[in-house]
């Protein structure tokens, strides 16, 4: 028996149709842009475009810097969300993200570098484009003593909306979130997943180009989870860009195209999952036990199987690292011409977990 | 019941009381600190003297029983006596510069000298007094009365000896049959006499030998003495109404007593009233506003700030509507409370209408800035509340809201013009009772809209946008 991504174990047959289905590798390898952040510009000036890249995307993040005292929290982050795109922001507690949310937002001016929505960049608290972006904050930032009605109509008067197209936003955000049964009741008595799905409706009001999610489903139920989900594909499939911050690995896996990952406050990867996989030159990882492996120089004749990235023995289990799930089937061939018994396998696809991990060295929980 | 779970759970709230700086403040020092304020105020150890009673004395006299009453109160330590001409007393005392003016009229030494005798009629001082110090106003009517008794009597005596005087005037009196049976004007010939003694009672109480050797002396010249201070029992005094000149020592002077507030001794009392309504408005006013901070430091902590910030809003707009609200609600505070004692007490504005809404307004606006700034101030809001509960109670007590600012120490009072509740004070006061017009309300509006501003400014450079 192997198992599968999720640990269930299926048969070795199993593996080679895995492997016969798998489709070829993608031919984008990731940027990885890491070490040597961009310069950038003034946070008042305006740089070209991204080099390589045509049209203007719809948010544009060049060079932010970000220093507080001696402390520099965000070190040259650059990247960008096409239209129509999602876009995960990961890192660690401390890795600069909120600080570059932050700055996307306008809520903290950078030191150095800019954000462009549309090629346009924000000048000042009262700039018109800042309504390009809808923000879904990570807190519940609703006023919890009015209606839902009453929150959407009190924040779309923020963003400058009035009369009737007002009420057609608020009608399209409570559909959206599917609220319109409850727009009349305090959000205090709402639900926390009820508040949540509220707290995303706000942001849409408006109609921004780019939404931004800050952890948008914490604490919330499966429900929510999922009717947040489906607003959110809904709203990519109408062209809107998505750039969500999340610690739910197979939240950005179901949702985004692109992951951006910053750490130490520079993006260390920006690709496709297939992409960033590539990044740590393994896409499968199988775990053999076997029968009375003993001591000997097999362990270097394995490692140099061609497709094996690494391995090592732990106790009776050797871990093999593979380019690839269709390397598999030779490899194991190879391990039964050294003489070696397996009495069971598992396989483990690299999911972004395991990317994330690989590349910063931590869990996003840790501290 | 267990002992340990019932001991974790005292000491796990005792640990979280201690953690809480703020409620330790509250709960140790604040009693502390508002306790040595108040035995300040009320002479405890170490207390400074009382301040000085500011009065105005108009002589329009000149004779020398006038100069004796304005040089006698000069001397007075516990008075700070001025002498004005009749319009600036009554602005002073309008003005809440001097609790009290008095005016001698022309031909009060004459007419007060034949008054003692009880030969004339007591010629009238003219006397304005502010009801919102009534002790102060009494405290100084007293020494006043002593001031003039001792001016009146002094001159109507000389130039003979004051004590061979007093037997002259004694002999005269009772040696005709008088001194048995006092009239209705006895306390004061009693306090007069003894203060010719300058000792007082205790001059006639002393059990010294040679002060009961005068006491006998003089009873037995003049046996009335004894009913004056040892009454027979039994033996009721009556009060005669004895025609002039058959009198004995009569108080040589009326008062003719003018308040400035409006309406009588009713009037005066809605005064009072409104002064009491003033404190709470000012004090329920700044707790209002301290609540309208803390609320916007659980916005921030809420993340509510995050998304209004990210609309095209400025700062100062989103500042200015927290002025606003907290303004509109102190406004309906400040006309509600002040309407309900209208009805209840019965005060009006006495001064111009216009002059009490800009006060209102511009308190209102002090007080709205004022509670942005301890959202400033405060990192959360139950840090925030704590501190600034017990500095509006400190500034409500220094504004005089509770107790009259008279009382203070005179180096306290030269701090009130630096709180901004003083001038609260003021300002209702002097549109309530004072009769203030606009134009003598603007040092009050002038003081609270430059502490307004300074709150506003403050708060918009140090409040942070972001939580801590």
């Amino acid at each position: 028996m192997i198992g599968s991504a999720n640990q269930t174990p299926v048969d070795l047959g199993d593996l080679r149709d895995l492997v016969r289905r798998r489709p070829p590798r993608p031919a984008d390898r990731p940027s990885r842009p890491a070490s040597t952040p961009r310069p950038g510009p003034g946070p008042g000036s305006e740089p070209g475009p991204v080099p390589g890249r045509t049209g203007t995307p719809a948010l544009e993040v060049c060079g932010l810097v970000k220093r507080f005292g001696g402390l520099t929290a965000v070190d040259g982050v650059s990247f960008h969300v096409d239209r129509g795109e999602a876009v995960a922001l990961l890192g660690p507690n401390g890795a600069g993200k909120t600080t570059t949310v932050s700055m996307i937002c306008g809520l903290l001016r950078p030191d150095d570098g800019c954000v462009r929505f549309d090629g346009l960049p924000i000048r000042g608290d009262t700039d018109p484009n800042k309504r390009l972006l809808g923000l879904v904050p990570q807190e519940l930032a609703l006023v919890e003593e009015l209606t839902a009605r009453e929150n959407l109509r009190f924040f779309g008067a923020l963003q400058g909306l009035g009369g009737r197209s007002l009420d057609r936003a608020i009608a399209d955000g409570l559909a959206l979130v599917g609220l319109t049964d409850r727009a009349g009741s305090v959000v205090s008595s709402y639900s926390g997943g009820m508040k949540r799905r509220l707290n995303l409706a706000v942001a849409l009001l408006h109609d921004p180009r780019v939404i931004l999610l800050d952890e948008p489903t914490v604490g919330v139920d499966p429900q929510s989870r999922n009717a947040i989900f489906d607003g959110l594909e809904a709203l990519k499939a109408r062209g809107k860009s998505l750039l969500y911050t999340t610690h739910y690995m197979e939240e950005a896996e179901r949702l985004c195209d692109r992951i951006v990952i910053v750490d130490h406050g520079r993006v260390i990867a920006d690709g496709s999952l297939k992409g960033l996989s590539g990044l740590i030159h393994r896409d499968t990882r199988l775990r053999l036990e076997l029968d009375a492996p003993g001591d000997g120089p097999w362990l270097d004749r394995v490692s140099a199987l061609p497709g094996v990235t690494s391995a090592r023995l732990d106790d009776a289990t050797l871990v093999l690292d593979l380019a690839g799930l269709s390397d598999a089937p030779a490899v194991l061939g190879a391990l039964g011409g050294l003489g070696l018994v397996v009495t069971h396998l598992e396989s483990e696809r690299a999911d972004l977990a395991t990317i994330f991990l690989d590349l910063t060295g931590s869990t996003l929980r840790d501290p | 019941m267990s002992a340990r779970p019932l001991l974790a759970l005292v000491a796990k709230d005792l640990k979280v009381f201690l953690s809480d700086r703020y409620a330790l403040v509250l709960s140790f020092l604040a009693p502390v600190a508002l306790a040595s304020f108040m035995a300040l105020i009320f002479g405890g150890a170490g207390a400074a003297p009382p301040s000085r009673i500011p009065i105005r004395i108009t002589d329009e006299d000149g004779s020398a029983i006038a100069r004796r009453i304005v040089s006698g109160s000069a001397a007075d330590d516990r008075l700070d006596a001025v002498e004005q001409p009749r319009d600036l007393a009554r602005s002073a005392v309008r003005t809440g510069d001097a609790v009290l003016s008095v005016v001698i009229p022309p031909g009060f030494g004459e007419a007060a000298s034949d008054a003692l005798y009880g030969d004339a009629e007591p010629p009238e001082l003219h006397s304005l007094h502010d009801p919102m110090s009534q002790s102060d106003v009494s405290l100084a009517r007293g020494l006043l009365t002593r001031v003039i008794l001792e001016a009146v009597t002094s001159e109507a005596l000389a130039p003979g000896d004051r004590q061979d005087g007093l037997i002259d005037l004694l002999s005269e009196e009772f040696l005709a049959g008088n001194a048995g049976s006092p009239d209705s004007d006895e306390d004061i010939q009693q306090a007069e006499f003894l203060a010719l003694f300058g000792e007082g009672d205790s001059w006639w109480e002393s059990p010294a030998p040679e002060a009961e050797a005068g006491r006998d002396e003089l009873v037995e010249a003049f046996p009335g003495l004894a009913d004056w201070f040892e009454p027979t029992p039994g033996d009721p005094i009556e009060a005669q109404a004895d025609p002039p000149g058959d009198r004995g020592l009569t108080l040589p002077y009326d008062t003719r007593e003018e308040s400035i507030a409006p309406g009588g001794s009713e009037g005066e009392q809605a005064s009072l009233a409104a002064h009491a309504f003033a404190g709470m408005v000012v004090q329920f006013v700044l707790f209002s506003a301290v609540e309208w901070g803390v609320v916007l430091l659980q916005e921030r902590q809420r993340g509510l700030w995050k998304r209004l910030r990210s609309a095209p809003v400025s700062r100062s707009t989103l500042m200015l509507s927290k002025i606003l609200g907290c303004a509109t609600v102190s406004l309906a505070i400040i006309l509600s409370v002040f309407a309900a004692g209208a009805l209840l007490f019965g005060y009006r504005i006495a001064g111009d209408p216009i002059a009490f809404a800009a006060t209102a307004i511009v308190f209102a606006l002090m007080a709205s800035a004022f509670g942005l700034t301890v959202a400033s101030l405060g990192r959360t809001p139950q840090g925030a509340r704590s501190v600034a509960l017990l500095g509006v109670l400190v500034m409500v007590m220094l504004g005089g809201c509770w107790i009259p600012s008279f009382l203070f120490p005179d180096w306290l009072q030269s701090l009130t013009p630096a709180i901004p509740t003083r001038w609260a004070i003021d300002g209702f006061d002097g549109v309530f009772t004072r009769g203030y017009s606009l134009a003598e309300t603007l040092p009050a509006l002038a003081a609270l809209s430059a502490f307004a501003a300074g709150f506003g400014l403050f708060s918009t450079l140090a409040f942070r946008w972001s939580e801590p």
